[in-house]
């Protein structure tokens, strides 16, 4: 069955084109606006908020959505709803020795109310906190219209309100083109408590959400998809919703360390969407999602990711963690050590021209930038420059070589325009040279690598399957 | 075995200094050979196909790099191993410095630029013991 574009309302100002995939990036704080504006604004075609973000600095968004060169594109709001089902602890901080809640996420209830309001910080959101059908209309009313006019609003705040008025005419409305209904997070062992939840309030959200279309948003974990049991139930459950946009997060599912078996479940489940004409967008996801998103072949209408980040992602994220320079290896549809990167292509003879490290390694404008300044070997060295940073641990004195914030941006930047290209080439080249192509690298880099590149056989086997 | 192989290059008035970040890792122990040569030594009491996978990364900085492991844990299939990346290897005699049971053989010269990182941080690293 040929997929179907993930469109959006007309009034976004695009020309959709039938049977394209849509190329999402997740925002993921202002710290972050290098990688989506200037010239990294072309590799990518919508965006996505945290909900939290928004809440927390709406003027900010509303600022950088006014960009000249976003104010096109399509946004919508993640409203994280799940987030009120886990451990209270995960919202809240020390401060001044008390655990308060975040404020970020305090300003997103107090835009949803309760149940949330009252229990936020101190209790998990269970399934019996949401059986009255009146209080559970209210709530998803008020997530809709969060997500539907916070932004807007902010906007017209801007300096650069009338200016976008002026260009695009007095109906500019700054929406989200999709309204996500709030949603919560299924393991095998809470499906049944959590599945009529999430379909109430899916059902809700199209009767509440207007003239925006809904997309019903379904987190699980690998064993909701991996058991067939529950896997039809998925497919079953949201295959007869009024909604016909689907968006995906499996938690923390690496498509480069799954089993084929994995991976196969995974297909299965997106198929079984889209045979019943729902339009899949994954919402952390690879290349193995952009190669199921070809059309006409697979069965996702979308994929996103985040800038260099977020090809995956636990539901309970462990943040933290200091930078590691890694280089986003083209060839090998991966994020790799950036030294593996450089004894690589030292081996490949990649590093001998420019000739050679455009044809074999990326010709983006990034790499084109730093090759065209310093030369080839030079060049790529840019993209492992670091500083020492000492630091304790445990009584004793720890150095370790962190990347550069020159360093981070150039290799995101790559990242980006690589990731435009995979969306590119997939688009153009036809299903079984693509599928020769994985089990060519494979063989290829299996006797440098070994077992670290398995995932390109698994990925063309779950394809061939 | 790290702390008392320093201490035993230090006696003989070289430079040495330990934890030396590298390229996201840090290496055990470096120490600046008497023609200028930087020496790169990776310790490990078991785990021999670890400590030849971090050695490999010191490669890029430096030519002669040794993985350091105990007499019982050195067999042809580590020697196998550690000839095919060109990497030495030491083992380890307590009470005195390590014997040479091979020569690092590398196949590439490291890279003049990530050399070049490689020093600044031992450099950095010497001062900070001293």
């Amino acid at each position: 069955m040929a997929s179907r574009e993930f469109c959006f309302p007309k009034q976004r100002y695009r020309v959709m084109t039938n049977g394209e995939a849509r190329h999402f990036v997740r925002f993921g704080g202002h710290n972050e606006q290098a990688y989506f504006t200037g010239d990294l604004a072309d590799t990518y075609e919508g965006l996505v908020f945290n909900g939290n973000l928004v809440a927390w600095s709406a003027a900010g968004i509303a600022g950088f959505v006014c960009e000249q060169n976003l104010v096109q594109k399509s946004f919508f709001i993640d409203p994280l709803t799940h987030a009120f089902q886990h451990d209270p602890s995960a919202l809240t901080h020390t401060k001044d020795e008390k655990e308060e809640v975040k404020p970020s996420i305090q300003r997103l209830i107090e835009a949803y109310g309760d149940p949330v309001q009252s229990l936020a910080g101190t209790a998990a959101l269970v399934p019996d906190d949401l059986q009255d059908l009146d209080l559970c209309r209210a709530f998803a009313q008020r997530v809709l219209d969060f997500q539907r006019t916070k932004v807007h609003a902010e906007a017209t705040n801007t300096d650069a309100w009338d200016i976008l008025q002026f260009k695009y005419g007095s109906n500019l409305h700054l929406r989200p083109s999709i309204l996500v209904p709030p949603y919560f997070y299924m393991r095998k062992a809470t499906f049944n408590d959590w599945i009529e939840q999430n379909i109430k309030f899916a059902q809700l959200g199209s009767e509440l959400a207007g003239d925006i279309p809904v997309a019903v948003q379904i987190v699980v974990a690998p064993d909701v998809v991996t058991d067939k049991d529950t896997r039809n139930q998925l497919i079953e459950r949201y295959s007869e919703l009024e909604a016909e946009r689907l968006l995906f997060w499996i938690d923390d599912f690496s498509e480069h360390e799954a089993s084929e078996d994995e991976l196969l479940c995974l297909r299965r489940l997106w198929e079984g969407w889209a045979e019943g004409d729902k339009l899949v967008l994954n919402l952390y996801g690879g290349f193995y999602s952009i190669l199921l998103s070809k059309a006409g072949t697979g069965p996702l209408a979308g994929v996103c990711h985040g800038p260099q980040y977020g090809e995956d992602r636990s539901v309970t994220p462990v943040g933290g963690g200091l930078p590691t320079a890694r280089f986003y290896l083209f060839p090998l549809h991966n994020r790799v050590r950036f030294a593996d990167a450089l004894r690589l292509l030292r081996k490949q003879g990649w590093l001998d021209s420019r000739e050679a490290y455009f044809d074999n390694v990326c010709s983006c404008p990034q790499c084109r930038r730093l090759i065209d300044e310093h030369g080839v070997e030079k060049g790529f060295l840019m993209y492992g420059e670091g500083k020492d940073v000492t630091f304790q641990r445990g009584g004793t004195t720890v150095s370790m070589r962190y990347p550069l914030r020159e360093t981070q941006v150039a290799a995101t930047a790559h990242y980006m325009y690589s990731k435009r290209r995979e969306f590119q080439v997939v688009a153009s080249k036809n299903a079984e040279d693509i599928l020769e192509h994985l089990n060519r690298v494979h063989s290829e880099f299996r006797r440098f690598l070994g077992d670290s590149v398995a995932y390109l056989g698994n990925w063309e086997r779950a394809l061939r399957a | 075995m790290v702390r008392e192989v320093a201490a035993r290059l230090r006696e003989q008035n070289l430079q040495v200094a330990l934890e030396v970040p590298f390229l996201n890792r840090s290496i055990d122990l470096i120490y600046l050979g008497p023609d200028g040569c930087l020496i790169a030594i990776e310790f490990k009491r078991h785990d021999w196909k670890r400590a030849l996978r971090q050695a490999l990364d010191h490669t890029l900085g430096t030519e002669l790099v040794y993985v350091c492991l105990p007499g019982s844990v050195v067999n042809e299939n580590v020697e196998r191993a550690a000839k095919e990346i060109g990497v030495g290897i030491l083992v380890w005699c307590p009470g005195r410095l390590p014997d040479v049971y091979i020569e690092p053989a590398p196949s590439q010269p490291p890279i003049p630029e990530v050399e070049a990182w490689l020093r600044e941080s031992f450099a950095s690293r010497s001062r900070d013991i001293e």
